[in-house]
């Protein structure tokens, strides 16, 4: 029998597929490319026929208005206004999540519960909420708060200008609160060393519980350890000042490095990245009798991930300014804003006594006193704002009256020395008087809920929580039943089974839709805007408004964002990796 | 033997006892007092419930802070704001309404229900009223006993018509839906009344009901508050009664076409006019030649019909020629030769419908071996590219003559009506892209699949209303001197390309759900990469992603109301913003935002109600 061997004919480069997509793929690129290149000059066009010039320089200019809410604007610039606006997006954020999360969670069970009514309601709950629009939402909760602050509608401001345990305003609620004080990054330090040691001895612990098989008290213990550190460090925390020259040396150290430096570790990092790559495609390609054979696609995509990371390189070594700004941005970061944390210096009152004297003849108050006496007016005004009010106004008038001796102002410098030094203050909430007829709360006392902040987050948290109970839900109906009956034929009751056998196996189910659901949350937090609450696009618009710098404060805006979805996906990815059942 | 299979007399099964009937007493200690817990949740149930409808009750009745007449005096500004005139809403809704009746005949929608479920329908919507306002009465007068005070809101009074007529109204129900199905006996069970008969008896009621309304009566007050729902019923009766006789004629008509025309031509035939109803209405219907008579330049229709004819003819000979088996590699040099054409077309100065026209020959050039293959196809696939082509010159023209949807920024276009534009425009514009994004993204080409997940992420990782702000700042900047698009259409385009990112998502979880069998048996068939995907993947995959689609279509529908942030004057604007800005109405804003917030639910409710009977006639998540 004849056998016809066919000769194998590679076609021509036209009808080869390989090379038929990857030409396709080429030309959408650069067509892409082409059009980026087009709008990009458009724009540039655009804007220079308007005058405006496109620049990030007004993150360092002044631009002053005022923002209510959250840290204060000071320095009034740009940048730091953003910084306040990404701040308050954060905290509506973790507040909503935390929030929304215990809620989601009680009206998702209770969305099964055999009680008829509590199921209703909870269904009730769910349906309303989540088929309305969230904006109408944000808008009817603003609109409420306006009249839930005030305690007598008549007279809107009841309080005198003062300091309260609680003080609700029109302009919001203040709430006496604990803040961090002048010592606060040095015993931050104490409280890491004792959440490390207390990390490692629980694991110790556990480990033991397991070998031994008797309860070690592991969570108990661990806490106590942190708590122990947290009470040697309130007392001992200025041993970590000396960190402070550290910070600085290492940031002095840092920006003296040539640019040089940087762009040639930057370009090696982008080869290293590609040689990983590279290196990593080959080996899943090797099999135990040596490397595969590698296809015309293998290849294409292997000269255009090295091309990529080539033309990455070039580029970094050929810009200088990316490097420059990062190695000025790391620098001033250890010695322009983590060294003077740790300086006690600058809250440090040691003068000799003959000076107090010649201030407290000339009758200056305390503060000024503080100011004269070498403290930057900052730290002053923060020093004598911690204390209660009676024991400034008594110095005050003492050193008025002249029944204060300079030994006796000497020695209340002291006092307001040591108590600058804790850690941590009470800080009760003030209210001030802001223009002739209105009263506002003071920014730096206590915690301020204002409607904004109110209306924002209980919109989010509600919304968010209809939502989150409907992924409980699904979660803990996926369970089989099997499971709920073998727990209660071991005797455990319809709660115990819920807690110990249902919902940790649930929240496997659970967990990647709810990271979903905080990643909504986050970016409906955006939407504060409707209420005038000073999140991120608030400032933006406000900023862009003023300066007419709109296209940098969409990339402000979108970097802002995008850093934000990636680190949240990235904190769901690691514990939905960590929980993933293992399979044997 | 007639070919049925007979198959042998099983005898009866002996079932089970029935289990004895449950009395409330029984059904309540079950489900409310199981146990002491389940008693306090039950209480405090009752409580919360309790004060929600006092609360409730007492906004609804409390006419002089609520100000309903706000909303039923502007009913028409938060429909259609100023700009279509309402004959112009009334066709297009008539439009709607007839395709949907004929609809509904042609696929025989609705089935039968059994009385019994009318009957304790009525017993149960009569008894809850009475339940409330007798509970809301007792616990109020234990409460007042207890405690001595009032918690403010609804509470019974004697002296109040409302609350005697609530009474009346609920015990009238109740004592009709019993009578009847007592008269009823053993035959409420079957199923016998049509759903759409119902449906009809409905409207017919509604309609009859604008006509006689003088609601609300309220303690003899003669003022605004009186005749709060007079507004709407005397200017919408005449509108709503043509509208539901159309319906009913047409669902008539539907129902005696569907005997004599052939059921495959005629479902092809309605979901063509579904399709073109859109267009239609808004560049058609809605749009209104008075208000863009200066984007109408030197226009000459002749042009633009000879242009159509000519690319008819030529482009039908190429795509006929490049659909023959026989022609081979030659096929592509047919379509090299147009691509040409296209490039050049952009850089000489031309008409724009050309440039057009030229893309969709080459769309169509490109296809004609996926779907031109065998004679039968290639005359159908012919047929597509002339009423594409037809549809298409139409459409240019309609636009050259000045569209409404591409009004300027200030645009007199707005309320409800925008809603719905952008809306339904978000979704017919995202789907393709969105179709084409998943499959990029799941696509063995690297660049293409790069390219796909970058764009899905970053403009999933960015909020909607970014985007928005990016349409109304950015856009203006980006596009050539001279050219500028009205708000409204910035607005859905980018609405639009932020809605394909996530619809992307949801396709690529369908594509995942193909199994790559699937594929294999395709390519052992022969079939390209694109019919592949056309005719293999896509349907399955579109398939089993529906329900997450309809997801999507929800929130789409509610966040069109982010629009309002960047000046547009859709539903919710117009409800927050402009009502309660008007000197008599001023401090109606919570009336108007829960009036929006029940017309968003009611939309987004249904919806949702539909996804769940799709998602259970589907069998989705069954295996």
């Amino acid at each position: 029998m004849a056998v016809t061997v066919h000769k194998q004919v590679r076609p021509p480069f036209w009808r080869n597929t390989t090379v038929l997509k990857w030409v396709a793929q080429l030309v959408f690129l650069f067509g892409f490319i082409a059009i980026a290149l087009i709008l990009i000059r458009q724009v540039q066009d655009n804007l220079s026929d308007r005058g405006i010039t496109f620049d990030f320089d007004w993150l360092d200019g002044r631009l002053g208005f005022p923002i209510r809410e959250g840290i204060d604007t000071d320095p009034a610039t740009g940048g730091r206004n953003i910084l306040v606006g990404i701040v308050n997006t954060l905290r509506v954020t973790i507040f909503g999540i935390i929030a929304a999360t215990i809620l989601g969670t009680i009206v998702g069970v209770a969305r099964l519960s055999s009680n008829w009514i509590v199921q209703r309601l909870s269904t009730l709950y769910v349906e309303s909420i989540r088929n309305i629009p969230l904006l109408l939402q944000i808008l009817f909760w603003g609109v409420v708060s306006q009249s839930f602050f005030i305690l007598d509608p008549a007279d809107p401001d009841t309080l005198e200008p003062g300091r309260y345990l609680i003080a609700p305003t029109r302009k919001g609620v203040g709430v006496s609160w604990i803040q961090p004080w002048g010592g606060f990054y040095q015993w931050l330090v104490w409280v890491i060393i004792g959440a490390v040691a207390g990390f490692f001895l629980r694991r110790r612990l556990v480990r033991q519980r397991e070998e031994q098989g008797a309860e070690t008290y592991p969570d108990l213990k661990a806490f106590g350890v942190l708590v122990l550190f947290g009470v040697i460090g309130w007392f001992a925390h200025p041993v970590w000042a000396w960190l402070g020259d550290v910070f600085d040396a290492i940031g002095g150290f840092i920006t003296d490095i040539p640019t040089i430096v940087f762009q040639l570790v930057f370009a090696a990092g982008a080869l290293a990245i590609g040689f990983w790559w590279l290196k990593r495609f080959l080996d899943e390609r090797r099999t135990p009798s040596g490397l595969a054979k590698l296809t015309d696609d293998d290849w294409f995509r292997m000269i255009f991930a090295g091309l990529v990371s080539i033309l990455a390189a070039l580029f970094l070594v050929a810009v200088a300014g990316f490097s420059s700004e990062v190695r000025d941005v790391s620098g001033s970061f250890f010695s322009d804003w983590l060294a003077p944390k740790f300086d006690s210096a600058t809250r440090v009152i040691d003068v000799p006594i003959s000076e107090i004297e010649a201030d407290v003849a000339a009758g200056m108050t305390l503060e000024d006193i503080a100011i004269a006496e070498g403290l930057d007016r900052d730290s002053a005004h923060k020093l004598v704002d911690g204390l209660t009010p009676g024991f400034v106004a008594d110095i005050d008038t003492g050193i008025e009256n002249g029944t204060l001796s300079a030994a006796q102002v000497a020695e209340k410098l002291e006092t307001i020395r040591s108590r600058a030094d804790n850690p941590l203050r009470w800080s009760r909430a003030e209210v001030e008087q802001s223009g002739a007829n209105f009263l506002a709360l003071s920014p730096n006392s206590g915690v301020v809920m204002t409607p904004g902040f109110f209306a924002l987050w209980i919109a989010v948290t509600l919304y968010t929580a209809s939502f989150i109970a409907e992924v409980v839900r699904g979660g803990i109906l996926a369970i089989s039943k099997g499971q709920n009956e073998a727990a209660g034929a071991l005797g455990l009751t319809r709660t115990q089974a819920l807690r110990f056998v249902v919902l940790p196996q649930a929240f496997r189910i659970i967990f990647p839709p709810l990271g979903n659901q905080y990643l909504n949350l986050f970016k409906n937090t955006s939407l504060g805007i409707a209420v005038a609450f000073p999140d991120i696009v608030q400032i933006g618009q406000t900023t862009y408004n003023q300066n007419g710098q709109s296209i940098p404060v969409i990339f402000v805006w979108m970097a802002f964002y995008l850093t934000g979805s990636l680190i949240i996906s990235a904190i769901v990815n690691f514990y939905n990796r960590r929980m993933k059942l293992v399979e044997r | 033997m007639t070919g049925r299979i007979e198959l042998p007399e099983v005898p009866e099964l002996e079932l089970a006892p029935e289990p004895p009937p449950h009395g409330p007493a029984v059904w309540a200690k079950n489900n409310l007092f199981s146990t002491w817990y389940s008693t306090l949740l039950t209480i405090a149930g009752l409580l919360i419930v309790w004060l929600f409808l006092k609360s409730i009750l007492g906004f609804i009745f409390d006419f002089d802070a609520r100000r309903w007449d706000a909303v039923t005096f502007n009913a028409r500004f938060l429909m259609v704001q100023f700009y279509p005139t309402l004959d112009r809403v009334w066709i297009s809704l008539g439009i709607v309404l007839a395709l949907a009746a004929l609809s509904f005949a042609f696929w025989r929608a609705g089935g039968y229900v059994a009385p019994r479920r009318l009957t304790r329908g009525l017993m149960r919507v009569g008894g809850f009223i009475l339940f409330v306002i007798i509970g809301i009465a007792a616990i109020d007068y234990i409460f007042g006993i207890i405690f001595g005070f009032d918690f403010g809101g609804f509470s019974f009074q004697f002296s109040a018509k409302v609350s005697w007529i609530a009474i009346a109204v609920g015990a009238v129900l109740f004592a009709i839906g019993w009578a009847v199905e007592r008269a009823l006996g053993d035959r409420g069970k079957e199923t016998i009344i049509s759903t759409m008969a119902l449906i009809g008896a409905a409207m017919a009621g509604i309609v009859g009901l604008l006509w006689v309304i003088q609601l609300p009566v309220e303690d003899g007050d003669p003022n605004s508050a009186a005749k709060v729902f007079e507004p709407i019923a005397s200017s919408t009766a005449g509108p709503w009664t043509i509208l539901a006789a159309t319906g009913v004629l047409a669902y008539l008509l539907g129902l005696w076409l569907r005997r004599i025309i052939p059921e495959r031509i005629a479902k092809g035939v309605l979901t063509g006019l579904w399709l073109l109803s859109f267009p239609i209405i808004t560049l058609g219907i809605i749009n209104d030649p008075a208000f863009s008579a200066e984007f109408a330049p030197e226009f000459q229709l002749s042009t633009y019909l000879v242009i159509g004819v000519a690319f008819l003819v030529v482009g039908g000979f190429a795509i006929a020629a490049a659909s023959y088996p026989a022609i081979g590699e030659w096929s592509a040099a047919i379509a090299g030769v147009i691509a040409i054409a296209v490039i050049l077309s952009w850089t000489v100065a031309m008409l724009m419908i050309i440039r057009f026209l030229l893309i969709l020959t080459l769309l169509f050039v490109l296809g004609a071996k996926t779907f031109g293959g065998s004679p039968a196809a290639r005359v159908r696939y012919l047929l597509g590219w002339a009423s594409f082509l037809v549809i298409f010159v139409y459409f240019f023209i309609l636009a050259q003559g000045g569209s409404s949807v591409a009004v300027p920024t200030e645009s007199p276009f707005g309320g409800l009506v925008l809603t719905f534009v952008i809306f339904i425009a978000v979704m017919l514009l995202s789907f393709p892209v969105g179709v084409l994004l998943a499959l990029g993204r799941t696509s063995t080409m690297p660049i293409f699949r790069l390219m796909s997940v970058a764009y899905i992420e970053i403009i999933r990782a960015v909020p909607l209303i970014t985007w928005l702000f990016m349409a109304v700042i950015f856009l203006p900047f980006a596009l050539p001197t001279g050219v500028t698009y009205g708000g409204v259409i910035r607005v859905i385009m980018f609405y639009a390309a932020f809605s394909a990112a996530y619809l992307a998502e949801n396709v690529r979880g369908g594509l995942q759900a193909v199994s790559s069998g699937q594929q294999e048996g395709a390519k052992a068939v022969g079939m390209t990469t694109v019919q592949t995907a056309i005719f293999i993947t896509l349907p399955q995959a579109l398939r089993a992603v529906i329900p997450a689609l309809v997801g999507q279509a929800i929130a789409t529908f509610k966040d069109t109301s982010l629009v309002t942030i960047v000046g547009l004057f859709d539903f919710l604007h117009i409800a927050r913003d402009s009502i309660p800005g008007q000197t008599q109405f001023i401090g109606s804003l919570r009336t108007t935002l829960i009036v929006a917030a029940v017309v968003y639910w009611i939309f987004t409710f249904t919806m949702s109600r539909a996804s769940q009977r799709l998602e259970k006639k589907l069998g989705v998540g069954e295996h």
